[in-house]
């Protein structure tokens, strides 16, 4: 929806506590539509999402968005606030003080009509009619489309899901993953879904990378 | 009763608790998200005066802005008086009393705040400085409320920082705790009595209200 969409793009070494195993050692590329990231707990699967974030700075890296450099591994470090990266965090990370309508219009981009703006995102979310609730009275499948359109209506570049179905039953897991789906087809741009389902991972996306010990498995 | 120097003492507490809030919530925000060297060196001059005798404070204060020293000519440049032995001085002495209790409290309170927040807020596109306002402060209000109470109760009972630095000059830098020891020696008691008595109330009142405050908020998400 907004222009220079594209390949994101991959090269980060993040350094764990013992010098021998890093946190992340990666060299990928996501293409535009779903890609999903599966490993165990501790493969890097959440390192990945906040090191294309921004929000872990890795020791050697290259990362690029489209025709945008992110990081160099060296001068050049865009600040997570700089690049449309959304990321649905697995705890949702809704802010508890915002109502629903509030959360969505956080990331709008400034102008006069954020709580109409907002509530087309809650509508395509299709939890139009939770606008005004705060989000500790949300079930986990509507904070999860709350959480799903706050980050959609900041205009990513790029969006990070970080098993965002984990705390749904199987039928509102399907039913979500299909919505993601075509939400993301209708804005073409990459989208990398950390899930540990592997229907989902089947089901939903076009290719799936698996990592172990923060490497990518051959 | 004389009320002049009770009402000097709210007046003078008020304005130190204003100035402290500012710097203490930005204070706050840097001890718990910034890392950096002195870190802790810098925690513990804040709240030092929590701990040291009013002399001691007030003397080092005296030495960074007393009319001698570099801060004390620059005031006196451009106020045309002296800073201590001012009315001036006694909002600085219970800023400085009142400081740390605020920091305190604000830092406790930020460093309570789910960092994945933070996280979320700067992956939707918003600096520092504006997650800091939306995000961090509205989330840590309870705690910087009840730290504000907390230094406002101090700042408005503040005695020997006062005296060492503002004097104890009726009309101009007597705040009730000052009247109240003058009362006393003076034998009149019934008139020390009556201040005290105040200014318990006032104390009292402030923190009784401060969790209050703390209370109503925290059922308000």
């Amino acid at each position: 929806m907004v222009g220079d969409a594209g390949v994101l793009s991959v090269r980060a070494v993040v350094p764990g506590a013992k010098p021998d195993r890093p946190r992340l050692d990666v060299r990928l590329s996501f293409d535009v539509g779903l890609t999903a990231v599966m490993g165990r707990s501790g493969a890097g699967k959440t390192t990945l999402l906040l090191t294309i974030a921004g929000l872990v700075r890795p020791a050697t890296a290259r990362i690029t968005l489209g025709d945008a450099m992110l990081d160099d591994g060296a001068a050049v470090f865009v600040p997570p606030h700089r690049r449309r990266t959304a990321l649905v965090f697995q705890t949702l990370a809704l802010f508890p003080h915002l109502s629903a309508w509030k959360n969505v219009a956080y990331g709008l981009p400034r102008g006069p009509d954020d709580r109409d703006r907002a509530l087309a995102w809650l509508k395509r979310a299709r939890v139009e009619h939770l606008a005004d609730r705060a989000p500790s009275t949300l079930s986990g499948g509507e904070a999860q489309r709350v959480a799903l359109a706050r980050a959609l209506a900041s205009e990513p570049r790029a969006l990070l899901l970080d098993e965002p179905f984990s705390a749904l039953d199987a039928s509102l897991r399907a039913e979500l993953g299909a919505e993601l789906a075509a939400l993301v087809k209708s804005l073409a741009i990459p989208a990398v879904l950390v899930t540990h389902h592997h229907e989902d991972a089947q089901t939903l996306t076009s290719s799936i990378i698996e990592l172990e010990a923060g490497r990518v498995r051959a | 009763m004389s009320w002049a120097p009770l009402l000097l003492s709210f007046q003078v507490a008020l304005v130190a608790t204003t100035l402290a809030t500012v710097l203490g919530v930005g204070l706050a925000g840097v001890l718990a998200r910034a890392r950096f060297t002195g870190r802790d060196l810098l925690d513990g001059l804040i709240t030092a005066p929590m701990v040291l005798p009013p002399t001691v404070l007030g003397y080092w204060l005296l030495h960074v802005v007393g009319r001698e020293t570099v801060v004390g000519r620059c005031w006196e440049a451009v106020a045309g008086t002296s800073l201590v032995f001012s009315k001036s001085a006694a909002v600085l002495a219970g800023a400085v009393a009142a400081l740390p209790f605020i920091v305190k409290s604000a830092r406790a309170a930020m460093e309570e705040v789910d960092p994945t927040l933070l996280g979320a807020a700067a992956t939707l596109g918003a600096g520092p400085t504006r997650s800091f306002f939306t995000v961090l402060l509205p989330l840590s209000r309870n705690g910087i409320l009840a730290g504000v109470t907390l230094g406002f109760a101090r700042a408005l009972g503040d005695f020997g920082v006062t005296l060492m630095i503002a004097g104890n000059i009726p009309g101009l830098t007597q705040t009730g705790a000052l009247a109240i020891y003058d009362a006393v020696q003076a034998n009149r008691d019934a008139e020390a009595g009556g201040m005290a008595a105040v200014m318990a109330g006032l104390a009292v009142a402030a923190l009784y209200a401060g969790t209050k405050l703390v209370r109503r908020r925290a059922h308000g998400w």
